[in-house]
């Protein structure tokens, strides 16, 4: 579905719905990271939030 | 004795010439006695400027003139050099030659050779403290030619991170950068583009397709989606390197044709808010927030960045090298993750990560993860049914009509 959203600077996004942001879980057995859907990591996992913020 | 330095390549140039005689110029540290002697000025140098005289086979017969250098090029590989003294005393100085360009990585002969990278050329987006850093360590490995892109100066807040030093202040960094790039691989060549990526999509275009690979090294998200478009057009592989919050820790994606994109990464709603980003802070660097600006001062953020550049090169070269018996095509097989992560301490983002010294089974700072990214079948960037904002000449032949997307403007 397409939802119109105009920001303050005037300009129009249009936003499909789709997946949200996916978290990290850690994996002590293969030792990578795995990507699951946000908050439906196990408890006890290790979970690292992936995240838009941040840069060089 | 003066220590002479001549560049081989100046005096291959200078033999196969006609002229017997040419006034060059040296550069002088004066009180460590070491020269440097070329052809012809240099735009950027330093040391005391003194006038040099190249000759061919054997010195002019008098008047020598009172603090000028004179080099006799005997051979491509041999010279002699005299300082005239103010007594008119000809003083011989030790010579050295400054390599030719295949000589001055003959030590990496075996782990990288020279022309397999000399044909490449490597696109950057951003010239902070990581472009500047990567842009730096890939003229060391060899890469020929360079597409830099930057609209920033160097400013006073850059120095503790940035490769550029005082002298660079108030330059363009794209200036800046090429500078070092020049001095590290003298036939690299560098095209410099002071520009805001989003506000020409011609030229990017046309850049993107000319690279062989793009790293982006940008601030902001709206950079990174718009460039995002441009390798999905083009079928390009790109490096996104980013340090996250005061350098806590960074990370960074591979995309690859047919993988996951950086939307796939981020998400939907970055990708959303990416046109309600202010890129233009103020004096901070981007991984440091307002608030944290007052906080405890951090000390060694510059280092906390290099290991993030170091797997950004690492990756580049592999990528470069792909398919060649480069030394490094080990790294193939293994350097296969769509996304890696670095923590150099444990906050925020990393707080639930175990101390070093007590790891175990959960992961840990100052030690590469990576993960598998998996392509997202609704992404509006990449999926079957994204509607790109490609610019004026987009080849929709290939689109299914009548879907609905994300539609991203940009510039005014």
């Amino acid at each position: 579905m397409n939802e119109p959203v105009i920001n303050p600077n005037g300009r129009g996004v249009s936003t499909q719905s789709t997946s949200s942001l996916k978290d990290l879980v850690f994996n002590p057995e293969t030792g990578d990271f795995e990507q699951v859907e946000r908050g439906t990591a196990n408890e006890g996992d290790t979970v690292t939030k992936m995240t838009e913020d941040g840069f060089a | 004795m003066k220590c002479i330095y001549i560049d081989k390549d100046e005096v291959l140039a200078f033999l196969n010439s006609e002229d017997c005689h040419i006034e060059g110029q040296s550069y002088e540290w004066e009180g460590e006695n070491v020269v440097h002697i070329h052809t012809a000025a240099l735009p950027h140098a330093f040391g005391r400027v003194v006038a040099a005289h190249w000759h061919k086979s054997s010195l002019p017969s008098e008047p020598y003139a009172p603090e000028h250098y004179y080099v006799v090029i005997l051979s491509d590989n041999e010279a002699k050099a005299y300082y005239v003294n103010e007594e008119l005393q000809l003083e011989e100085c030790e010579v050295n030659f400054i390599p030719s360009r295949e000589e001055m990585y003959s030590r990496a002969k075996g782990i990288l050779e020279v022309d397999i990278l000399s044909n490449k050329r490597v696109m950057i987006i951003g010239l902070g403290s990581f472009g500047s850093q990567i842009a730096i360590e890939l003229a060391k490995a060899g890469v020929g030619e360079f597409a830099l892109f930057d609209f920033d100066r160097v400013e006073l807040h850059n120095l503790a991170r940035h490769t550029c030093t005082i002298k660079d202040l108030g330059r363009l960094k794209t200036d800046a950068i090429k500078d070092a790039v020049i001095g590290k691989n003298k036939l690299a060549k560098v095209d410099l583009f002071p520009i805001n990526i989003t506000d020409q999509k011609a030229l990017m275009d046309e850049q993107v397709a000319k690279a062989d690979l793009i790293i982006c090294a940008t601030d902001n998200n709206a950079s990174r989606f718009y460039l995002t478009q441009c390798l999905l057009k083009y079928n390009k592989v790109a490096l996104f390197g980013r340090a996250v919050t005061r350098a806590e820790g960074g990370d960074v994606f591979r995309h690859r044709p047919g993988g996951p994109c950086y939307n796939c990464l981020v998400g939907s709603r970055a990708h959303a808010m990416a046109t309600e980003e202010i890129t233009n802070r103020s004096q901070l660097p981007a991984y440091v927030s307002e608030e944290d600006a007052n906080a405890m001062i951090q000390v060694g953020l510059s280092s906390d960045i290099e290991p993030i550049c170091n797997l950004i090169v690492k990756l580049a070269l592999v990528e470069l090298s792909r398919g060649k018996n480069s030394g490094i095509e080990s790294l193939e097989t293994e350097l296969t993750y769509d996304y890696y992560m670095w923590a150099n301490r444990r906050e925020r983002r990393h707080a639930v990560w175990a101390p070093f010294n007590e790891a175990k089974n959960k992961p840990t700072i100052l030690k590469w993860y990576g993960a598998r990214i998996a392509k997202d079948d609704n992404c509006p960037s990449c999926s079957a049914n994204a509607l790109l904002d490609l610019g004026e000449d987009l080849n929709t032949d290939s689109l299914t009509p009548n879907y609905e997307g994300i539609v991203l403007e940009t510039g005014e």
